[in-house]
């Protein structure tokens, strides 16, 4: 399964809300969809969920057309939006049994998937309750399940993980984890960066509308910090290195944080042991020395300007 | 064999589901059933206490000597029934609607395969089996009255198959209401006098109920009278009924959805039917009433047409586009019903126009009194008036277009509508400002001819000037018409089968 987003572009009046961004993600990955508010993540998801009609371009499930057969991309596409369930008087259970019946589910095969899912999400003593009654990690549980019971491909996740508890998040994350693992293509968009990190296979990151990064973490993280983050902790005369490093060619924005001295390196990884040897050599009883690795958030702070439409 | 695996597969419609079950739990539908319950029981309780003390305890000579306590518990019962049904049954639907719409649920609806007809159908549904069970829980009492005596039968069943029919309507009303793309306030606003209609339509019924009760319709059923007016009522509450329930499906279809197509088949297929009925009248009858009637009503909704056409827009979406068909015929007639502006706008038109020139055929007919009965009057006022209207919302709707088009493209189709609301208004306000500010206005001079106010067309003193009306308008419009013709011819290019471009493939996302 395979989804591309082709030149997507989508005007709201006067506002471009998405510019003309083309991206693609497959099955067995999670991709993160990472930007500010009024970014233009939503906009994009409910473009692939056919719930907005596109002013121009096009994306593409399996080479289908959203925009030629919806129903097609309804049928392998499960849509979590941001917004929570709010029916009155629907026990979580029926509300499940209504999403299977409108899907088409009928007979043994639509309690078989209906039960699969409150397994699956982990709801199956909270079936009675009323949706209205449940917290905030319940809730986003029983509209993940939702937007399982049609089993999709493609899963489209709108900040699932907004307003969660830290446990709830990471058992969102780790049903996201098992989902990618049921060879399910996954898009979410979050603002808890660091954690797209421990999942995410790849990103995408966008500000007014247009794609500034697209490509795996890793690549991402190399192409956004050239240089080499490098932290140093010594015994004693933290200032004298400090000074010592300002000194230093190639090193550029060291700082002390918390007795410890970060700062970037410039060329090969040789320079770092020369530095290290060189640190030695005048005498600085050097703890610890290692490579700081720049995380999603770091990405995201570098190349967005935080900018809205 | 096939017919019975289709039957054994069938599924109750999955909204009808979700709707009962929400019903069962919501303390308004059982408080309001338990209320119910309690008012019919205690109700007859204290007429049956009531007129046995009156009796001396004897049922028999009640109701003035009449025998007819079974019929005055009867007269009672109808209107709480017809409050219930007329009322608190559309309410409770329309309230449900609207707060899944403005919760952004229906958006979920939407990415189910359930289509916008299925959900419509759902809460119709539901709100008939709401009314069918406070039905059965009068049904007891009912049949009770009929052990007393003085009401028949086929009276009770006629009455509670008027309300019943009345309850329909009403709640496929309330459902085009909770539909409208509106704010909550703007809805409550709009629901405040559909309300207050309502409870007219329970005092009309209640009305209509106690005349069949007194006067019994069972001598009645076998004459043309009754049948030819329940008929006529049955009819035009169906048409309206099959308006609200398409208009209800197209405002929640998807936007890139041929959403108007199936209003406009509507509206033409009941102006046929309509007009087909209203001239079978006229020819079996000599009754020219019912061809006004259509007329009137075919103008009102030409006028709303015309409003709602300009407002659409030219975009169409690539849904639509691909269901234009390629042969030349078909597409010009897909022109006329399919998405858009220019469709929209040569539609109403075309509709209004052959609407009255049919009337100024059938007037010059009746000119020839060796035809049609000396008593047929076509009056000439109402016909120049009528057109002269049509003629004004046509050029006020040509001159939103050209306005919006030509001076705020950036801003979004409504504006048009706006537009071609706002020259009336101004036309009509500026002129007589002025009148006020130079301390001459007075109700006279908002009788006398003002050529361009479409208003001045029902307020003229003399209707002499109608004449003069009827040519102004139809200049304006065909200026205004020459002046759009460019865009018009654009639209009619551009209305053909969507080609799929070749886009590239963007590169897929390396992956760890």
């Amino acid at each position: 399964m395979k989804v591309q987003v082709q030149a997507l572009h989508k005007r709201f009046a006067r506002t471009v809300a998405v510019d003309t961004i083309s991206f693609s993600f497959d099955s067995g990955h999670v991709f993160g969809f990472v930007g500010p508010n009024g970014a233009g993540k939503t906009t994009t998801m409910r473009v692939i969920a056919t719930l907005e009609e596109p002013t121009s371009g096009d994306v593409l499930i399996n080479g289908v057309s959203v925009r030629e057969e919806p129903e097609y991309a309804r049928r392998t596409v499960g849509y979590v939006p941001d917004s929570l369930p709010a029916h009155a008087d629907v026990t979580v259970h029926e509300y499940l049994d209504f999403f299977a019946r409108a899907y088409g589910l009928r007979g043994s095969a639509r309690g078989d998937a209906v039960r699969a899912v409150e397994e699956f999400t982990g709801v199956t003593t909270i079936l009675d309750k009323q949706i209205k009654a449940l917290s905030k990690g319940m809730k986003q549980r029983v509209t993940l399940g939702r937007a399982l019971i049609p089993n999709p491909d493609v899963l489209i996740l709108d900040e699932p993980a907004a307003g969660l508890d830290p446990r709830a998040r990471v058992e969102l994350r780790e049903l996201l984890i098992l989902l990618a693992q049921q060879k399910k293509a996954i898009l979410i968009s979050s603002h808890i960066l660091t954690e797209l990190t421990e999942i995410c296979n790849g990103v995408v990151i966008i500000e007014r509308g247009k794609i500034l990064e697209t490509g795996t973490i890793d690549d991402v993280l190399k192409k956004s910090t050239p240089h080499r983050a490098l932290c140093v902790r010594v015994l004693d005369r933290q200032h004298d290195l400090l000074k010592e490093l300002l000194q230093t060619p190639n090193v550029v924005g060291a700082r002390e944080v918390n007795g410890e001295v970060y700062f970037e390196l410039e060329g090969e990884e040789a320079r770092s042991s020369e530095l290290l040897g060189g640190l030695v050599a005048k005498g600085f009883k050097v703890a610890e020395f290692r490579q700081t690795k720049a995380n999603l958030e770091d990405i995201f702070m570098n190349v967005t300007k935080g900018g809205v439409q | 064999m096939a017919a019975l695996a289709r039957l054994r597969a069938w599924e109750l419609n999955p909204v009808v589901v979700k709707e009962l079950r929400q019903a069962v739990r919501s303390w308004a539908v059982t408080g309001m059933l338990l209320l119910f319950l309690a008012v019919l029981f205690f109700t007859m309780l204290g007429m049956l206490v009531g007129y046995s003390v009156m009796a001396g305890g004897s049922l028999a000579g009640v109701s003035g000597g009449r025998q007819a306590l079974g019929r005055d518990i009867v007269q009672v019962f109808l209107p709480i029934l017809t409050f219930m049904s007329l009322l608190f049954i559309p309410l409770y639907v329309a309230v449900r609607l609207a707060a899944e719409r403005s919760e952004h649920n229906v958006d979920l609806l939407y990415i189910t395969t359930l289509s916008p007809a299925r959900i419509i159908r759902g809460k119709l549904m539901c709100g008939i089996y709401l009314t069918v069970l406070f039905f059965s829980v009068c049904m007891p009492f009912l049949v009770f009255t009929n052990l007393l005596r003085g009401v028949d039968l086929p009276t009770i069943f006629i009455a509670l198959s008027a309300v019943f029919l009345a309850d329909v309507l009403a709640i496929q009303a309330a459902i085009f209401l909770a539909c409208l793309p509106a704010t909550r306030g703007f809805k409550i606003l709009i629901a405040l006098p559909v309300i207050g209609f309502g409870i007219s339509c329970v005092v009309g019924l209640t009305g209509m109920s106690f005349f069949m009760l007194q006067s019994g319709v069972g001598s009645r059923l076998g004459s043309w009278s009754f049948w030819g007016d329940a008929l006529t009522a049955v009819l035009l509450g169906g048409l309206t009924f099959g308006l609200l329930h398409v208009a209800s499906i197209a405002m929640i279809s998807p936007a890139s959805s041929n959403r108007t197509m199936p209003v406009r088949v509507y509206i033409t297929a009941s102006w046929f039917i309509g007009g087909a009925t209203a001239l079978g009248w006229f020819i079996v009858k000599g009754w020219i009433d019912p061809i006004e009637a259509w007329m009137a009503i075919t103008m009102v909704f030409v006028v709303l047409m015309l409003l709602l056409g300009v407002s659409e827009g030219d975009e169409r979406s690539v849904r639509v586009a691909r269901a234009i068909p390629t042969h030349p015929a078909r597409r010009w007639i897909a022109f006329f019903f399919y998405n858009g502006s220019a469709g929209g706008l040569a539609w109403a038109t075309l509709l209004g126009a052959v609407t009255l020139g049919f009337m100024w055929l059938l007037s010059e007919w009746f000119n020839d009194r060796s035809i049609t009965p000396a008593t047929v009057v076509m009056p000439l006022d109402f016909l120049q008036s009528s057109t002269a209207v049509f003629a004004y919302t046509l050029a006020y709707c040509l001159a939103g277009l050209f306005l919006h088009r030509r001076f705020f493209p950036q801003r979004g189709p409504m504006m048009a509508g706006l537009l071609a609301m706002l020259v009336p208004a101004l036309w009509a306000v500026l002129p007589n400002l002025a009148l006020f500010f130079m301390n001459k206005l007075t109700w006279d001079t908002l009788q006398q001819r003002q050529l361009g106010s479409v208003f001045n067309v029902f307020a003229l003193k003399d209707t002499a000037h109608l004449s003069h009306h009827l040519a102004f308008s139809l200049c304006f419009a065909l200026l205004m018409a020459a002046v759009n013709v460019p865009w018009f011819l654009k639209q009619v290019r551009a209305f053909k089968t969507y080609v799929r471009p070749e886009n590239p493939a963007p590169p897929p996302l390396p992956v760890k």
